[in-house]
């Protein structure tokens, strides 16, 4: 029984050590640790607890998920730690289910969150979104395309999607738009999580799944195919620009990481993380704060 | 010949001629071809289900076994377990606690206990644990300060760790739970006990330490085996709240790999493997409340095979 606690103990400490101690490490970056690059302004209670408590959905390869021994991977992540590395803090990454982020958010648990969360008025309203990536729509279906689904015609057809997705927001903007146009109304199935999503997809339960171009890619890649993405982006359907979360006036942070990107943007490390990855087409440079201009 | 043969073979053993049988009559067992016909097909269906299972290939066997050790997987099931644990003692020390206030005479606890019971029975603890975990928006931080003198102040965020809200979250749902069922076991102690216990001068407490809850043990462990299982299981709850347990560390596996089905078969294993152990541990405390009983547990088919392994180690 004292056997099964320490080996609890020391299983907890591994795994609170597997993801803070990836903030020890800025990646490939190399930037000084201690201290901020120049021209970039650090809140000071960021500064004295030299850390930044950074939050996520770590279930989302491959921006950003945890690898084979439980530790945050994926572009986005790398983009994080270089964030961090500028501003001379370390970064702990924390996985946060979806629905959990928001809060967390506001109420301080965490400076600032990653996920493309889509900057929609009503997000605006609880929130503020450094707005970076803004990826199109592709369609995935099963790798015959049973049901013929053309990404240029989509209305009819049956979507499964995760739920507060942007797929799920856009849905209803599709859904608007068949209606004004008379066409048959798609229909929509919605999940929790992705793998229920591509196994309800690859079961045949629903037709269609809008996705962005770097997720779809990695699921064609995951199921060996049996799930592709068709050729051809989504053009009747808006793409709202997403980003990082930070609390509503959380103006200091806010400028410190825009001055870090800033700065990774100028020497071009931020642009070979994205081209890396093929998101360089659908990234925001320099990101917008609430869909406008930075002022910083 | 063959009229011989039946006059060998006796007459009475023909149908209808009972009156004619002899005083030394043949023993022949009762002959149950229902039951033999039944398990035959029982069986063989078993064993077409055992088939299914292993050539059905979506299963991917290979894939759970390669995932069923996996370092994450395994603190998985150890987070499980250490929450299993912890809400357990929670929910049954505080359920008892509030059992036994509301069989108080007192007004002021009874009520109380009433209360609590109708919140926490009634709010789903999904929300319970949304709330306590996001407690800092309601109350960012604890302070104690009297006269101008802050003793300390700490943020809500730092006390209600995905650990701490997990634990509210779900422990205090069993609490209330659990308090019924104490109550139950409580009130299913006949009366005269209390009577009896009082003549001797007992205490209340006395009673109910000696007397009354050492009965009411009985009829409260088997409920308690269901609410350990339930709560096992309850844990994948705190996924939300960021809690690392099996459901949580098995579903980020999927939503990488997609090996969707596999990673549910392996949790679905463990899940088994645990509630097995802990059902066991449920026989082993109803045998120890069963003394002086003369209804003998029955041992369940698991915790028979268990015993027999270890008697096998201890005669050898």
């Amino acid at each position: 029984m004292k056997y099964l606690r320490k080996l609890s103990a020391l299983a907890v400490l591994a795994v609170s050590a597997t993801l803070s101690g990836c903030g020890s490490d800025a990646g490939s970056v190399s930037a000084p640790k201690a201290q901020a690059a120049p021209g970039i302004e650090i809140p000071s209670a960021i500064k004295q607890a030299g850390v930044v408590n950074v939050a996520g959905y770590m279930a989302f390869p491959p921006y950003r998920y945890l690898d084979a021994s439980g530790k945050p991977t994926g572009f986005e992540i790398d983009l994080a730690k270089a964030v961090a590395g500028r501003m001379g803090v370390k970064i702990e990454f924390h996985s946060v289910e979806f629905p959990a982020i928001i809060p967390a958010i506001s109420n301080g648990r965490y400076d600032w969150s990653l996920g493309t969360l889509s900057d929609t008025e009503e997000r605006r309203k609880v929130v503020d979104i450094l707005d970076w990536a803004r990826p199109a729509y592709v369609v995935q279906v099963q790798g015959s395309n049973p049901h013929g689904v053309d990404p240029s015609h989509l209305c009819g057809v049956t979507f499964g999607h995760l739920q507060g997705s942007a797929q799920a927001a856009a849905f209803d903007l599709l859904a608007a738009d068949c209606a004004k146009h008379g066409e048959p109304a798609p229909k929509q199935i919605l999940f929790q999580d992705p793998g229920t999503q591509m196994q309800a997809l690859q079961n045949n339960r629903f037709d269609a799944a809008l996705q962005n171009p770097p997720a779809g890619a990695q699921t064609q890649r995951e199921t060996k195919g049996a799930l592709i993405v068709l050729p051809g982006k989504v053009s009747t359907i808006p793409v709202d620009p997403s980003g990082w979360v930070f609390a509503k006036g959380n103006v200091e942070l806010e400028r410190a990481v825009s001055q870090a990107i800033q700065s990774l943007i100028q020497d071009g490390t931020w642009a070979k993380i994205l081209k890396d990855n093929d998101f360089l087409d659908y990234a925001i440079v320099p990101p917008t704060l609430n869909t406008k201009p930075t002022t910083f | 010949m063959s009229s011989e043969r039946s006059t060998d073979l006796a007459p009475q053993m023909k149908p209808g001629n009972i009156a004619a049988l002899p005083e030394t009559r043949r023993v022949v067992a009762l002959r149950h071809p229902g039951r033999w016909a039944s398990a035959v097909v029982v069986i063989g269906f078993l064993l077409w289900f055992a088939n299914v299972l292993v050539t059905t290939e979506a299963f991917e066997w290979d894939v759970v076994s390669s995932y069923l050790f996996n370092p994450l997987v395994l603190n998985g099931v150890l987070q499980t377990l250490e929450m299993t644990a912890i809400v357990l003692v929670i929910g049954m020390v505080a359920g008892t606690i509030i059992a036994i206030m509301r069989l108080s005479p007192n007004v002021v606890l009874h009520s109380v206990a009433h209360f609590y019971q109708w919140f926490f029975r009634g709010t789903p603890p999904l929300v319970q644990l949304i709330f306590w975990f996001n407690l800092a928006s309601v109350f960012p931080r604890f302070e104690l300060t009297l006269f101008d003198h802050t003793f300390f102040s700490i943020s809500t965020n730092t006390i209600m760790t995905p650990f701490v809200s997990a634990l509210l979250g779900l422990g205090l749902p069993l609490s209330a739970y659990y308090s019924e069922i104490v109550r139950a076991g409580i009130l299913a102690v006949d009366e005269g006990q209390w009577e009896a216990a009082s003549a001797y001068a007992l205490t209340p407490f006395q009673t109910l330490r000696h007397i009354v809850l050492p009965q009411a043990m009985r009829v409260i462990i088997p409920p308690t085996g269901n609410e350990a299982i339930g709560t096992l299981k309850f844990t994948s709850l705190a996924t939300i709240v960021s809690f690392t347990e099996l459901l949580h560390t098995v579903s980020t596996i999927y939503n990488t790999n997609f090996q969707t089905i596999p990673l549910l078969i392996v949790a679905a294993l463990w899940y088994l493997f645990l509630t097995s152990v802990l059902s066991i541990g449920q026989y082993f405390l109803e045998q120890r409340f069963a003394k002086g009983s003369k209804r003998a547990v029955k041992q369940p088919l698991i915790s028979k095979f268990w015993s027999n392994v270890l008697g096998q180690v201890k005669t050898a």
